[in-house]
């Protein structure tokens, strides 16, 4: 839209007050798990206090009641686990349902789209009985390979080899490229930006995920950081600041590896967007 | 606060008071290394690594205790594992069902008889001898709650009950020196008091008596009133001691002696230390509250053993300890047992637990005998009362909330109230009664199941086929599966097959007694379905997950919408910075976002001191029923909003700036650009995101589940919510498949409207 005159004061200070409004749960954390004085004592809510009042108190006492170090780990493995799993099927799956015609499959396809309609919380208990019977509880792989294959990430990776140009499929077909030398040599080098969107966006999903490893992880060595930082604070023996302190570690590697890949996170929600 | 609702009491009934300091654990380690000593200790080999799950803070208190009995036994060692209270729960039957449970575990009394259902626990009784245990030792009301078909499947750990505290110079000012031993004479005493306080213009009343299922029972069993399941032509519930008992409980309310409702804003100890309710009915976590607020006032309250009617029966709950079947250490874990039930053990336990002892010879140990506010806790203790252990009891259960409601809130006379329970009740006994259902029943529920799957199947069948070249021949067959199969595989595996099973599961009485047990299971037709809408707290939550669409979804779209036209005005360099700033919310796990909201609604928080600093009076923001689901809303909004925005400030880049300039070269100012270019452009963006986040939004689940519990009175439960309730923390299978189902048909009616709006949106 064009500039309208006279209004630039004023969307500035709408904005700049529903930003401060939408950041000051973080700003408050982050005071919280500081130590930062003011926070308990001021009545106006100010995020920054006296740099002389803060300290690393909650994170020290939150080391020495809990190993953070364990869950942290947990979570990247989880997680690190999840993107390649994800980034593999969904591929995979995503060029035979974009440039191989087999009979039906544009139905099959919706078929899929469909399911996604159906949250995971249904069809928990019947996996967990899938994977107790596979012998997969209480381990990575029993964690992992339920989701990474998600029709999500499918129809991601499946809109951008459809939006390829076709007659780079049809010319290495008519000079006699089999299905998989075009999907490794001329397919993942191009798909790499919705790959990397995918990427991101499955590590984030699953750095964040709390019920299935609730469920699945039945021993206290194998939790992610959500459910050690549930159990943490449901044990009632944390201060807010170690409480809070606890949550800004859980959410910190998410938001980083969002700063850092944000180009292709951001790719990956917009797709579809204005065409 | 003064907490005069059940359920506030219900969920405190494992309240852990952490009051302990340096010299409770010194002493504690002390008398351990005594008894170490003159136990002694015999050394063999490798030992053996026993795992004990124990819930809440209990957790942290046990290293020392677990230390000593490893010096003590150096061929076991104990690795203590925390659960919250939150979730214990599942963890507990999910191992149970999974065959991965602890060796020795920490249960709630409730819980007991699931856990039992799921054939997860092993019996005692025959090994009980060899470790010098004997029955008798414990309380006989807690060890009921370890008693199945005249078996025991635990031991009662710690124990918790209900009785009385009261202010002694509230009782003299009226000349009682002791606590009245009748339920007449508490009455009266009542009435004095409150007369009293009328005569010189004080706040408050006579007693905070919590009107709540459990405290309805106690006065129930004091009327001499059984629940009864054995057999379901007999009514469950006796209607005389019904009455009575609601007589009971609605004359303290009619005669002004307690409130239903109140909320001081106080701290529940000051409003009884102050003599606001010089009387109180609550739990042992009350003393340690009050030693731990008010330690001045330690001398001016007393306990004391509930009035007498017909009997002075108190309810009892608290933790057993129990050993999972699975365990591959019986022995060993039953040795570690018999240590914890040690008189000396318990006691130190108590010291820095607070947690009451179930084993009577602890009491006369100093370290109980000594404090006088316990010796009521003793004499109740000898005469408590659990509810039924039978598996019915939770259906039955329900409905007895529901109806105690009605009954509190003159809905209905006690009279009615009991027999529609009756009804309930035997309507119930006789699901548990009837034999498999007959043949027809198997084959209008098969029908059931394959008039779906064959109709997904003929409509495959009948698309239209891409003639492919290599159709049939095994090279493309092997191509195909090569791509495909990996990922078709996985979510067939894990996604198709849990659909189509949570389908047939909704047409059955799939419960957790049939997880354990699938011979258990029988096909109900649609009767499941014709129950839900007939369930209040289903057709709650269906109004509020309705609630949530219409309201949380248009006030993300608007915000969004509003922000991005605001925030496309800026720079570019500025815009990359607001747009992430507004996105942050949305990367954030779910569980600390909630962590952070929660302190934030409370009155500790910075906004609790700016509510009080504009003298605003603190606002339970989720424990009060209007205002939970606005705060959820309002949680969901901030934590969802910033995705559109990232979406319509794409769509607002592709708008074409040529519109613009025409509208302008036209004479249109700022509003007709807006109205017939950016709003008109924008169209299908808002279209794709309106179903977006309608689908979102009817999932919505993590903002209950983190932050009220569905609660207060289901004014906050959704239908995922629900259906996780039903499903996950009730194991009623069957029934929380169908809650889905339901939710799902709903998609399928809104994906027929969304692909005919948006096919006219194409054009």
């Amino acid at each position: 839209m064009r500039e309208v005159p006279g209004m630039r004061v004023l969307f500035v200070i709408l904005v700049m007050a529903t930003l401060v409004v939408t950041l000051l749960p973080f700003l408050w954390m982050v005071g919280a798990s500081f130590d930062c004085p003011l926070i308990e004592t001021v009545p106006v809510p100010t995020p920054l206090g006296q740099p002389d009042g803060w300290s690393l108190r909650a994170f020290r006492e939150l080391w020495a009641s809990t190993n953070m170090a364990v869950p942290l780990l947990n979570s990247l493995i989880y997680a690190t686990g999840f993107t390649l799993a994800a980034l593999f099927f969904n591929s995979l799956a995503a060029y035979a349902f974009a440039r191989i015609a087999f009979p039906r499959r544009d139905r099959i396809f919706t078929l899929l789209v469909l399911t996604m309609m159906i949250p995971s919380q249904v069809t928990l208990i019947p996996v967990f009985l899938i994977l107790k019977h596979l012998g997969l509880l209480n381990t990575y792989v029993g964690l992992i390979i339920p989701g990474c294959a998600h029709v999500m990430g499918i129809f991601m990776v499946r809109q951008y080899i459809l939006d390829l140009p076709d007659e780079l499929f049809e010319a290495a077909r008519i000079d006699g490229c089999s299905e998989w030398w075009i999907f490794y040599y001329i397919v993942l080098p191009l798909a790499r930006p919705v790959l990397a969107t995918l990427a991101v966006i499955s590590f984030v999903g699953a750095w964040n995920e709390f019920l299935l490893p609730l469920v699945i992880m039945q021993d206290e060595s194998g939790y992610p950081l959500p459910v050690a930082l549930s159990i943490f604070s449901g044990q009632s023996d944390g201060t807010v600041n170690m409480i809070m302190a606890a949550s800004l570690i859980a959410a910190l590697p998410a938001i980083l590896v969002f700063f850092i890949a944000q180009r292709h996170y951001l790719r990956g929600i917009t797709a579809g967007v204005g065409k | 606060m003064v907490m005069t609702r059940g359920n506030i009491c219900e969920r405190r009934q494992f309240g852990v008071p952490t009051w302990h300091n340096r010299w409770q654990y010194i002493s504690c380690i002390a008398i351990l290394c005594i008894v170490v000593v003159t136990s002694g200790g015999s050394a063999t080999a490798e030992p053996v690594r026993l795992r004990f799950w124990a819930v809440g803070g209990e957790a942290k208190l046990l290293e020392p205790i677990v230390a000593s009995f490893s010096l003590e036994n150096p061929d076991i060692r104990v690795s203590v594992q925390g659960q919250s209270w939150g979730n214990a729960y599942e963890k507990y039957v999910t191992s149970a069902v999974g065959g991965i449970g602890p060796d020795v575990a920490q249960i709630g009394t409730t819980w007991m008889t699931k856990m039992h259902g799921l054939h997860a626990l092993l019996p005692l009784d025959d090994r009980l001898a060899s470790v010098g245990l004997r029955p008798d030792a414990f309380f006989p009301g807690p060890l009921q709650t370890c008693r199945f078909d005249n078996r025991l499947y635990g031991l009662p750990w710690y124990v918790d009950t209900r009785l009385i505290f009261y202010m002694k110079d509230a009782l003299k000012d009226v000349g009682y020196e002791r606590f009245p031993e009748t339920w007449d004479e508490f009455v009266e005493l009542g009435h004095l008091i409150n007369a009293r306080k009328r005569q010189r213009g004080e706040p408050g009343y006579f007693v905070c008596y919590p009107l709540g299922t459990f405290e309805f029972l106690t006065l129930y069993w004091q009327s001499g009133g059984r629940i009864d399941l054995s057999d379901p032509s007999r009514p469950a519930w006796d209607e005389r001691a019904f009455v009575e008992a609601s007589e009971c409980m609605l004359g303290l309310v009619r005669d002004g002696l307690t409130k239903m409702f109140d909320d001081t804003g106080r701290s529940y100890t000051t409003d009884f230390v102050s003599g606001y309710a010089p009387v109180w009915i609550s739990g042992p976590w009350m003393a340690g509250d009050l030693v731990k607020k008010h330690p001045q006032d330690f001398d001016r309250w007393q306990t004391a053993p509930m009035p007498k009617r017909q009997t002075r029966t108190s309810f009892v709950g608290g933790s057993d300890l129990v050993i999972f079947r699975t365990t591959r250490y019986p022995e060993q874990s039953l040795r570690f047992l018999a240590y914890m039930m040690r008189p000396e053990v318990q006691a130190a336990f108590f010291e820095v637990s607070r947690d009451l002892p179930a084993v009577r010879a602890a009491w006369d140990l100093p370290a109980l005998a000594s404090d006088t506010h316990l010796h009521a806790f003793k004499q109740q203790l000898e005469d408590t009362c659990s509810p039924p252990v039978e598996p019915e009891w939770e259906l039955i259960d329900e409905e007895f909330l529901r109806q105690l409601e009605r009954v509190l809130r003159l809905v209905s006379t006690p009279r009615e109230a009991c027999s529609k329970l009756n009804d309930k009740a035997a309507e119930v006994l006789t699901r548990r009664k009837a034999k498999m259902s007959p043949w027809a029943r198997l084959l209008v529920a098969a029908g059931l199941c394959v008039i779906p799957l064959a109709m997904v199947g003929f409509w495959i069948g009948a698309g239209r086929g891409r003639a492919a070249a290599w159709a049939g021949s095994w090279r493309g067959l092997t191509i195909l599966a090569g791509f495909l199969g990996p990922a078709f595989m996985l979510i067939l595996v894990f996604r198709l097959l849990p659909i189509t099973a949570a389908f047939v599961t909704s047409l059955t009485d799939f419960d957790a007694y049939g997880l354990g047990d699938w011979r258990r299971v029988q096909f109900v037709g649609l009767e499941n379905y014709a129950r839900l809408f007939s369930d209040a707290s289903f057709l709650a939550s269906l109004r509020n997950t309705v609630v949530f669409i219409f309201i949380g979804t248009p006030l993300n779209i608007l915000i969004a919408l509003g922000l991005a036209l605001t925030v496309e005005q800026f720079g570019s360099r500025w815009r990359q910075f607001l747009r992430l700033g507004f996105f942050l919310p949305t990367v954030v796990t779910a569980v600390a976002a909630a962590l952070i909201f929660r302190w934030l609604l409370s009155a500790e928080s910075p906004t609790g001191h700016l509510l009080a600093w504009l003298g605003i009076g603190p606002v339970q923001f989720l424990t009060d029923p209007t205002l939970s689901l606005p705060s959820l809303i309002a949680f969901a909004v901030w934590k969802g909003f910033g995705y559109n925005l990232v979406i319509f400030l794409a769509a607002l880049q592709n708008v074409p700036r040529q519109l613009y300039e025409v509208v302008q070269v036209d004479g249109g100012g700022w509003w007709a650009q807006f109205w017939h270019v950016t709003i008109p452009s924008l169209r299908r963006t808002m279209f794709m995101v309106f179903v977006a986040t309608v689908v979102t939004s009817s999932h919505f689940f993590v903002e209950p589940y983190m932050l009220t519990g569905g609660g207060p009175l289901d004014s906050s439960n959704s239908l995922m919510y629900y259906t996780y309730v039903q499903g996950f923390n009730r194991f009623n299978l069957g029934y929380a498949s169908s809650v889905v189902y339901v939710l799902f048909f709903g998609f399928c009616v809104f994906n027929l409207w969304q692909r005919r709006v948006r096919a006219g949106l194409e054009e």
